[in-house]
This record gives structure tokens, sequence and C-alpha cells, in this order.
């Protein structure tokens, strides 16, 4: 369309009408950007929130039996830090990106249904608010972010808390499967002329399965949650062993969804990095069908894999070895990612901004947590080091290592397309270098804490050696990792003021995004441009006609 | 095709160590069942009649089956030195071999997240040569002596006056209270509140004016006795060997 069509005529006069300006014009707005950007500053407030809680938990650990907290207000705090990272900060961070990036990258106008879109949106941020108010309502929730039933029972918990958090996970649970449905639609008949499903950029392709992971894993989180209300406020008995029911049962529920969880909080991880290795090295990706098809094999995979959560429970034999094969099995789909990514840097011409820092770090410490699932995957190393400092170390190694270092990337190599601004390279550097830091130093040592025996959620431990020593080690990390956090936060706010003007494709990127105007304008494209292969923007450059897929 | 392999032999090793480790057990009762409750352990050891609590006696060298239970939420009992964890389930006994190859003190904890004192949850397991765990086990079946001197008489008196013996048992009195430790050798034990403190005659008396200081949100009110009423109720505590 050209630029004196009365159709762009009457886009730019919106500008005009009051809804579409300031505070009102985000509220209202059905506008995918908008949208994302709402998710992505959302989500970093809850995850200022949920590293406020970390840090109190390891002033609280700092030395053995400390009484800077009271055990009722530790349980609490930990319980809330779980919940926020992965529910209030992770998933929505996710969310952000995607509904952002996804229509940009296969030259649509907006998500296949803008309002559903907002609707998930609020949801999540009303479902969180909601989760934080129990703190004012007579107490948070304080069974953990798995709450093991039957401790969730009111018998064991009669504060108002664990009704809290199952109402608003319920809330932001519906809003995670009007999303994920939105996407899938959006992939599926939203894709500009000439892309076709093979020339669909990778980042879209792990957001296409991960709409899958969770639209099929949040429905089992959604009925054990009701399941607990029920057992709560109508005296269902569902898990309560003292009345017929099981507690084995919300386990089985709860990881049925807990594992594919993990893996849609590291699929779109895996996007990114797949989009930021190739445009900084200068290569195309090494092995698309692989990294496409090996996707496919870990979200199947992830939904057989969920007992190997409760390897100490006291299962069959037959149905350990199962779950310690399938387990096992997901490291193979996982390596051969790894390995395309390290083929994909072979050979090319790496630059090393801080997008491709956080990147390299990613494979590094993501590679780390995942040996130590696979040797979690081993039952009889499971069954010792099982809920200990290991599986904290663990978890942290994929989540925060991984998808948080691979969300830095995203959001260094993103941020010019977002803002029209650079963030700056140098503070963005020492953003990485201590965040490498103090990630590492809080988080390396819990591997030795929990082979020594310290176990996890406790809220204090009697002076042995040598737990004392690496507490402190790792909380004094913990607030090196908290600095490099507000080294980021004040780069974000100097870009944005005074950032260096980015222009539309400061990297060099060849995906259709950085095709239009950063910001893009509300329409996205004046013209998409022909798509005849994977990086459409390479092809514009070098006026390639018809170019293989 | 070489990650497949390397997948299959892991899994074999695995399943190798699982039955060197954890072999399946048929109908075998037992040497000790576990009870795990908030926040605390009772031990039970049903071909000797012995029941003891956080403190669990036994002989080195032999191989053990523990049965785990739970009387209340989840727990998980765990001690790192002496083998594999196993989760306590309400409705789900469990089992655990262990097989101490030295006489010594192991410590342990419950490891799975289970209310406000998960964390002064302790395991302490005493390993002792044969002859030494059989003379405690003797011991332990004896019933102990009537309390002597005014004090200790004292303390016997408000021990069932006060409402200790609800929840508490002492063998040979009227206390049979089975919601909290069984105290009938209490005397013996070298820790109180699950290993939260050492048992000594002051941290006793502490404990018994106000436990909620010691452990905070555990399930022994405070009782609102006088300094003087929880001495002499130490004192009789502690005679009781």
């Amino acid at each position: 369309m050209s630029e004196e069509s009365p159709a762009n005529q009457a886009i730019n006069s919106l500008a005009d009408i009051k809804e579409y300006r300031g505070m009102l014009s985000w509220i209202t707005s059905v506008d995918h950007k908008q949208i994302g950007i709402m998710y992505i500053v959302s989500s970093f407030i809850f995850f200022l929130v949920g590293l406020g809680l970390a840090l109190a938990m390891r002033i609280q650990l700092m030395v053995p039996v400390s009484h800077f907290m009271s055990p009722g207000t530790y349980n609490q705090i930990f319980t809330m830090h779980g919940t926020t990272m992965v529910f209030l900060m992770a998933m929505p961070l996710l969310f952000g990106f995607s509904v952002y990036f996804v229509p940009l990258m296969i030259g649509a106008r907006d998500m296949a249904f803008p309002r559903l879109n907002a609707l998930g949106y609020w949801l999540y941020l009303f479902g969180a608010l909601m989760m934080y108010f129990s703190f004012v309502a007579g107490g948070a929730p304080d069974a953990g972010w798995f709450s093991y039933a039957p401790l969730t029972e009111r018998g064991y918990s009669s504060s108002l808390g664990i009704d809290y958090w199952a109402l608003s996970l319920l809330v932001m649970g519906a809003g995670s499967v009007a999303t994920g449905i939105n996407l899938i639609v959006t992939v599926l008949t939203l894709r500009t002329p000439g892309m076709t499903l093979t020339r669909t950029p990778l980042f879209v392709w792990m957001i296409f399965f991960n709409a899958f992971l969770v639209i099929l894993a949040l429905p089992a989180l959604n009925a054990a949650l009701v399941m607990i209300l029920a057992d709560r406020q109508l005296n269902a008995h569902f898990f309560s062993p003292a009345h017929g029911g099981s507690a084995l049962l919300w386990q089985n529920y709860f990881w049925l969804f807990g594992h594919p969880e993990v893996y849609i909080l590291v699929l779109p991880a895996f996007g990114v990095i797949s989009e930021v290795i190739p445009v900084f090295s200068r290569k195309v990706i090494y092995g698309y069908g692989f990294l496409a098809a090996s996707t496919v094999a870990i979200a199947f995979l992830s939904y057989g894999v969920w007992i190997h959560h409760m390897f100490a429970t006291g299962m069959s034999y037959v149905i350990l070895y199962v779950f310690a094969g399938s387990s096992m099995l997901i490291a193979i789909p996982t390596g051969i990612k790894i390995f395309n990514w390290i083929a994909t840097m072979w050979g090319g011409s790496i630059r090393f901004t801080t997008a491709m820092l956080f990147a390299t770090a990613f494979l590094i410490q993501f590679t780390v947590g995942g040996l130590s699932g696979v040797a979690f995957a081993a039952i009889p190393i499971d069954w010792q080091l099982t809920d200990s400092y290991f599986v904290v170390a663990h978890i942290h190694y994929v989540l925060l290592g991984g998808t948080l270092f691979a969300m830095f990337a995203g959001i260094y190599y993103w941020f010019p397309k977002v803002t029209g601004r650079m963030l700056s390279e140098k503070i963005g550097k020492l953003h990485f270098w201590l965040m490498v830091l103090g990630f590492n130093g809080t988080f390396f040592g819990m591997h030795l804490l929990g082979v020594a025996g310290m176990p996890r959620r406790a809220y204090t431990y009697l002076d042995r050696p040598p737990l004392g020593t690496l507490h402190l080690i790792s909380s004094l990390f913990a607030f090196v990792l908290a600095l490099a956090i507000f080294v980021f936060l004040w780069n974000v706010v100097r870009s944005l003021r005074k950032g260096e003007v980015a222009g539309d494709n400061p990297w060099g990127g060849w995906t259709l995004e950085w095709a239009t105007t950063s910001p893009p304008p509300m329409e996205n494209f004046a013209q998409v441009p022909p798509v005849h292969g994977r990086r459409p923007l390479w092809d514009l450059a070098h006026k390639k006609e018809g170019g293989q897929p | 095709m070489i990650p497949s392999l390397i997948v299959v032999v892991l899994l074999a090793l695995t399943a190798r160590t699982m039955h060197l480790v954890n072999p399946p057990v048929g109908i075998r009762t037992p040497n000790v069942i576990v009870t795990a409750h908030q926040w605390w352990w009772a031990y039970h050891y049903p071909q000797s009649g012995v029941v003891t609590a956080n403190e669990l006696h036994m002989p080195v060298g032999s191989n053990w089956l523990l049965g785990i239970e739970s009387a209340d939420v989840i727990h998980d009992f765990w001690v790192p030195d002496l083998g594999a964890k196993m989760d306590a389930i309400p409705g789900h006994p469990n089992v655990l071999w262990i097989q101490p190859r030295q006489a010594g003190t192991y410590l342990g904890t419950c490891a799975e997240y289970c209310g406000c004192e998960h964390a002064l949850m302790g395991i302490r397991v005493i390993v002792q040569p044969p002859e030494e765990f059989e003379a405690w086990q003797q011991s332990q079946l004896r019933v102990p002596a009537k309390p002597s001197g005014v004090e200790a008489e004292r303390g016997a008196q408000l021990f069932e006056e006060r409402t200790c013996m609800n929840c508490h048992t002492i063998a040979g009195t009227k206390a049979k209270g089975t919601v909290g430790p069984d105290l009938t050798h209490v005397g013996d034990r070298q820790t109180l509140g699950s290993g939260a403190i050492l048992n000594t005659l002051d941290q006793l008396t502490n404990w018994i004016m106000d436990p909620q200081t010691i452990k905070p949100g555990c399930n022994m009110p405070s009782l609102k006795l006088t300094e003087s009423q929880a001495h002499d109720i130490a004192i009789y505590l502690e005679s009781l060997k």
C-alpha cells in the first residue's frame, strides 16, 4: 500500500483519538506489540520482587541458626519466590517475546485473535495481583511452588494462602491456554505469502511447539487445582489419605503438568538462541531441520518423564526403569541442539556483542544444568541427591543460567527493534560479567551443599562444616547477581533516553522483523518483503529471486 | 547411534545399582518401623517391642530393612552417609535398606518439605557394636524406676496434672499419649526436639518452659509453667533412663 492511500491516513489519524494516546492506549490495546511490552515489563517487575525474596532467603541462610526471620515467614518467602519466578516472571516473559515477535517474524499484521491476546495478558496480571494479595489476606501460600498434598489440606494449612495460590494459578492458567491457542492459529494461518513452514524462523518453530506444550500441559494443573480447592472448601478428600484419598495423586497430576512446564520455560530460550547465534556468527544456522525436529522429540518426550520427580516415593521398579530410560533419552535431542549451535558458531565470523556473550554463556551453563539433570535420571544418584541443594543448583542452572541468560540475549538483540534505540554495549558487558560471576558464585556451591547433605527448603541449618562456609559464599555472590540486574536496569533507563538511534536493522539480521522500522509502526509493515527462503532480508540484499528454502 | 548406546549402558548400570543398594523385598517384616510426624521421628522395633524417638540405634554391619511411614504429611527419611533416601507418605508404606559398616553417630534429616519446622527435623543414627546394641535394647525394655527425691516426685506429679500426659507416653505411668514422642527413656537421649538442642538439664528446662522459642511453630504448646515447675519436670524426665 502506498503512503497516500486512504487506509494509511486513517491509521495515522488514530493518534489524534484520545484512546490511542497515553495510559488509555495501553489499557485498551489489542495490539500485539503493546501487549508484548506489557507482558515483558510486568514480568520484569515480578522478577525484581522474586529477586528481593531470594535475597531475603540468602540473608537468612548466611549463617547457621539465624534468627533473621521466623520459619513461617521463610516458608512463605521461598514458596512465593518459586511461584513468582515460574508463573509470574518466566512464563509471561516468554509470552511477551512470543506475542511481540511471532507476528513480526512471519510478516503478519497482528495475532490471529487480538482480543484473546489482550484477555490472556489481563488474566495473567490480575491472577498475579491476586497471588500477592494473599499477603494482606491472612498469609501467603507456604507449601512450596509444587505444594505437595496433604500438606495443602486444610487440616495442615489453615490460612487462606493455598486457596489464593490455587485460584490465581487457575486464572493465569486459563489465560495461558488462550494465548497458546492464539499462537498456534497465528503461526498456521497468518504467515506471509512465500513463507512455507520450512522457511519459518526457528524462534517461531519453537514458540509453535511450545504453544502445544502449553495447551496440553496446563489442563493437568488446572484439574488438580480444582481438586485441591474442592478438598479445601468442600471436604472432597481427593488428596487426603486419612479419608480414602491419595497423597501421590497430586504429585502425578502436578508433574504431568510440571515437567512439560520445564520445557515450556526452555523452548522459547532455544528459539532466541537459534536466532542470535547465526546472526552474530554471520553464518546460516547449522541443521535447521534437526533443530526443528529435535524440538518435536523434546516436546513429545516431555510428557513421558514426570515420574523422575518422584523416584524416591517408593514406586515399583518397572515404572522406575521406564522413566529413567525416557529421562535419559531426552538428553539426546537436547544434545543435538547444543551441537547444532556450536557447529553454527564453528568457523563463523563471530561478533561478541552483549547478546552473543549471553548466548554463549547460555550454551555452557545450560549444558552444566543438563548434565546434572542426566545425573538425576540415574536413579541411585537421585535417591541420594533429590530434595537436596543439588536440585536447587540444577533448576537454577537450567532456568536462570539457561532460560534467563537466553532471554537477556534476546533483550539485547531485540531492544533496538522494540524501542528504536540501542542498549549500551559497554554497560551491557559490565552487566554480563557481573551476572556470570554472581550466578555461578551463588549456585555452583549449591551442588556441593547438596552432596554435603543440605536439604532444600530448610529455613535454617545447624553449624556443621562445610555448610556454613558454602552458604555464606552463596549469599555474598547473590548480591553480585542482584547488582548485575540493577546495572541492566540502569542500562535500559539510560538507553531509552539517550541511547544511539538503532535504525531498521542494526545487527544485519535476516528475519522479517528487521525489515520494518524500529519501533515498528502500528500496522507492522508498510510492505512485507517477498519471501523466497529462510533469510528473506539476505535474499533481498543480494537480489536473489526464487532462492532455495 | 552412539548416544543411544550410552543411554542403554547408563540404564543398565542404573538398574544394577538399584538392585545392589535397595533390592526388592517380599513380605519380610522390617527391623524398625520409622514413622514420620510433624516434626519428629518415631521408631518401633517390631521384634523386641522397643519404642523410641528421634535417635535410631542399630548394630554395626547388619543389613537392616527400615519401614518408612508417615502419620500426617509427606516427609523423607535421609541419612546421607548411610545410603538412599525414602519418602514417608501417609497411606503408602515404603521400605529402605541400610547397612552401616562402621560404628558411630550419623546425622540425617527430613528431606521433603513438610511444613513449618521442616528444617529442625533431624535424624541421629547411633550405630553400635552388636553387644552394645543388645544391651541398649534391653535397657529400653525396662520400665524406669519410680522417681526418687522431692523435685523428681513433684515433677512426676506435675507431668500427670498438667497436660503433658495427653501427648506423651512414659511406660509404667498413666501417661499414654501418642501425639508427641515417647519419653520413657528420654534421659538417655543425646538431643531434644529432633536434634534442635543438646539434652542437658538446663536445655530441657528451657524447652519445657517455652518450646516455641526454641522450635517456633512446633506442635508442643507453651504450658505457662513457672521456672521451678519446669525445673522439677526436667529433673524427673532426666531421671528416666
